[in-house]
């Protein structure tokens, strides 16, 4: 595969010499990161099976595949060929760009291999440029797998020509995507440095998947597909100034063969705009970026050590620790993983979108009934949908429990083994209540507070049985994670990709414990009497969760 | 470049990160050809930040560099061609083999594939890593990883060679051969620029030893001259005396008493 890359690379050699790039160095510099990744991947998954070869590239090119088949019905269902290219390239650019910020931001940012390169000598350009064309391998991968639908019902439907100006106009995409990351980067860089601007993109890329769920959750519920059947828009203006369409207009102009003045000025803007944006990035960007990429590497500890301070001022870790734990080992552990959970990149990064696409997946799940949304709305009080409500916050929790687990820095827990403790029920117990109460209880006390508004205190008693029933669910959850202490796994490990069962219960557990929750609705005094039950299965649970043993802890 | 002409010259340097606070001030230094610095200084003192300004990782300074007459901040590709840097920490590709690693080192310095794995291959051998060559490097002990480093520094045959704690992780022996490699590479007119907080390694061989502490030189000179000024004391009570970080048995004492004293809480 790396050598296909290469292959097609140096079909274009004459352009990077053109573009002032080492092509040499900048072949070996491919080269060694396509390898690098490549062997990463293979070796996690050799220590699982010899023979399974499955690749997360793989994965992923096919559900963006998926998607791409949706994508392509439109060329099947609107008739204007204009308007469905100027969609599909609306969503595949959006897309792509959502993907190069939200996924690869890491790849680009990489400040890991800066004391490997840095020191030699290569210059500036083509340091970037390798690290661009590391990232395009992939981007058009996915802009490929998007498109794959499209290139196939396109070329059945108006024959090779579509293919052929598809597939450059797809290029040309992939390049103006690129060259906008770029500048939102820099700009970034400007505005803040270190770890500052890693915080911002971190809460960007929260942003974005959240965005990106509540799109594809909420959009086909709100656009009118039948209306777009026969729809044509007239080339206003503001219509230069949409990429896309300048991504649409070549196909159009090709395959329908309409010369008209704005499509050849939109197709023109199609070409010229990317190529331009391309020797900006090499030409001008590109030395400024690395400098910044540098800068950051040194930098980041200062920001760091603002965040421990503002943290160490407030000290809320210590002061619930003292509320809610027994003794000093499961307090240690309290304040260790709640502090963790704050500063650890990625776990915000896995677990913090799940608040925000939960919560609006909460929202269509009571709004699917039929009627506008707003008779919905009003029809609120007289419904028991603040069950569901409720049990996304039960469902929300187990995710940061069952993420607890990993870290990049797993190796840090040999700590664990090496300190005196009896046993590691303690470490988890003080880790599962810092989870609880640090994330479970502001949600559900948010959860709460909007439920209590729309339906008023008297599902005050399920408000506090539901919350029983979101520790328990933490702790069947927790105990099915129970051989690993908080924080010792691998992202991307083996345990990652085993916890199907896990991922199962995460969802089943809540979704029984609202079933049965709504059931006791109908059955008087039964949510009351449910509250102490659920109480009772959480003391016996977390003295038999404290109670763990080291023969359980996998090393 | 003469042998009484400097190699690295430093002018008025001065570095801050934040704008505000400056972790080098006014560095003023000139190195000369087929010298083996011991640069030393506290954790925090600056010699990290100037071995990056040095090799070019670091281009906005104040002040003046030039290596082999060339200015860094200018022109720090013509710098980096013949310098070799050996970093702190294992940074490498470990999921390469050495023969891959140093091949794609050496054809970032333009050397040929061909050169690259006959220098690499006898450079392995004599490192004692000769049946690794074609292991990929994960699965390396620490010493091994710096070894492989050691011969990346090299391997395009630099005019100044940066080591930054090269010693570390390696094996006695092996530490014992990187000394004399050291001697002779300077014998040779080779310029070594080294960093470490072993003072009795710095003290053996190196012949020039500059003391940085809080972003400023304090100390300047070879070991003799060094030693005149302390009346005969080893570089390490020398170092302290400078760095102002004496009285180590009664910091010893207090540790050990805050320990007890946790323990009888």
């Amino acid at each position: 595969m790396t050598d296909f890359i290469l292959n097609i690379m140096d079909q274009f050699k004459w352009l990077f010499r053109l573009l002032k790039v080492d092509y040499e160095k900048f072949r070996i510099i491919l080269w060694t990161k396509l390898t690098d990744d490549n062997r990463q991947e293979k070796s996690i998954v050799q220590r699982k099976s010899k023979k399974e070869i499955s690749n997360s590239l793989v994965s992923i090119a096919f559900i963006y595949a998926f998607i791409g088949v949706m994508i392509g019905l439109m060329l099947l269902g609107i008739q204007d060929l204009f308007v469905s290219m100027v969609i599909v390239f609306a969503i595949i650019m959006v897309m792509t760009a959502v993907a190069l910020i939200s996924d690869f931001t890491s790849v680009l940012l990489d400040t890991t291999d800066n004391a490997i390169l840095l020191p030699r000598p290569v210059d500036s350009r083509t340091l970037v440029v390798a690290r661009l064309a590391h990232i395009v391998v992939y981007i058009m991968l996915i802009t490929l797998s998007l498109s794959a639908a499209s290139i196939a019902i396109g070329t059945v439907k108006f024959g090779p020509v579509y293919t052929i100006v598809f597939l450059l106009s797809l290029m040309f995409s992939v390049l103006f995507v690129v060259f906008v990351a770029n500048v939102f980067y820099l700009l970034l860089m400007k505005i803040s440095g270190g770890e500052h601007f890693r915080d911002i993109i971190l809460y960007f890329q929260i942003f974005m998947a959240a965005f990106a769920m509540g799109s594809y959750q909420l959009l086909p519920r709100l656009i009118e597909f039948n209306a777009l059947k026969n729809f044509s828009f007239p080339i206003r203006w503001w219509t230069y100034l949409v990429p896309p369409a300048w991504m649409a207009a070549p196909i159009d102009v090709a395959v329908t063969g309409d010369l008209s003045s704005p499509k050849l000025i939109l197709s023109l803007l199609g070409l010229f705009v990317p190529v331009v944006s391309v020797v900006v990035v090499i030409r001008f960007l590109a030395p400024g970026f690395n400098r910044s990429i540098a800068r950051m590497e040194v930098e980041g500890s200062s920001g760091d050590k603002d965040q421990a301070e503002r943290g160490e001022r407030w000290n809320l870790a210590a002061f619930f620790s003292r509320l809610l734990t027994f003794n000093p080992a499961e307090r240690a552990a309290f304040q260790l993983s709640w502090r963790l959970s704050s500063r650890d990149r990625k776990f915000k990064l896995k677990t913090y979108p799940t608040f925000g696409y939960m919560l609006i997946i909460a929202f269509v799940l009571t709004l699917i009934d039929e009627g506008t949304i707003l008779q919905n709305l009003q029809a609120f009080p007289s419904t028991q949908k603040y069950i569901i409500f409720l049990y996304i916050g039960c469902i929300l929790i187990p995710i940061v429990v069952l993420q607890q687990r990993f870290s990049d820095q797993h190796e840090a827990a040999w700590i664990y083994h090496t300190l005196p403790f009896a046993s590691p029920g303690d470490i988890q117990k003080g880790s599962l209540k810092a989870m609880i109460f640090k994330y479970g209880f502001p949600v559900f006390t948010l959860l709460a507070i909007l439920v209590l508004l729309v339906w008023g205190p008297s599902v005050l008693d399920d408000i506090v049985f539901a919350f029983m029933n979101m520790i328990i669910s933490s702790l069947v959850l927790a105990f099915m994670g129970r051989g690993d202490l908080p924080f010792s796994r691998r992202y991307g490990g083996a345990a990652e990709r085993q916890r199907g069962l896990s991922g199962f219960l995460m969802f089943l557990v809540p979704a029984s414990l609202g079933l049965v929750h709504w059931g006791m609705t109908f059955i008087p005094y039964a949510v009351p009497v449910g509250i102490f039950v659920a109480a009772g299965i959480v003391f016996v649970g977390m003295k038999a969760y404290g109670n763990i043993g080291w023969q359980t802890i996998r090393t | 470049m003469k042998a009484d002409q400097p190699i690295i010259t430093i002018k008025n340097l001065k570095k801050s990160y934040d704008g505000k606070n400056y972790v080098l001030r006014d560095i003023d230094l000139d190195i000369f050809p087929g010298q083996i610095i011991g640069y030393i200084g506290p954790n925090g003192a600056g010699k990290t930040t100037t071995v990056k300004i040095l090799i070019g990782m670091l281009p906005d300074f104040e002040g003046e560099v030039s290596v082999f007459g060339v200015n860094v901040a200018q022109n720090p590709l013509e710098v980096k061609q013949r310098i070799g840097y050996v970093p702190e920490t294992a940074a490498l590709y470990d999921t390469l083999t050495p023969i891959e690693y140093l091949r794609f080192i050496g054809q970032i310095y333009g050397i040929t594939q061909k050169e690259t794995e006959a220098r690499s291959l006898k450079m392995l051998t004599l490192f004692g890593l000769e049946s690794e060559a074609n292991v990929r490097m994960n699965a390396f002990s620490k010493g091994m990883k710096q070894k492989t480093l050691i011969i990346a520094g090299m391997i395009h045959d630099p005019d100044i060679l940066f080591l930054d704690e090269p010693l570390a992780g390696l094996d006695a022996n092996t530490a014992i051969v990187i000394k004399e490699i050291l001697a002779q590479l300077a014998a040779e007119g080779k310029t070594i620029f080294y960093c470490s907080h072993i003072m009795d390694v710095v003290e053996r061989i190196c012949n020039r030893i500059i003391i940085i502490d809080d972003g400023t030189i304090i100390a300047n000179g070879t070991f003799d001259e060094l030693q005149a000024m302390d009346k005969g004391k080893s570089l390490e009570r020398i170092f302290s005396r400078l760095t102002g970080s004496s009285g180590h048995a009664e910091k010893a004492q207090e540790i050990i008493s805050a320990f007890h004293k946790e323990q009888a809480q």
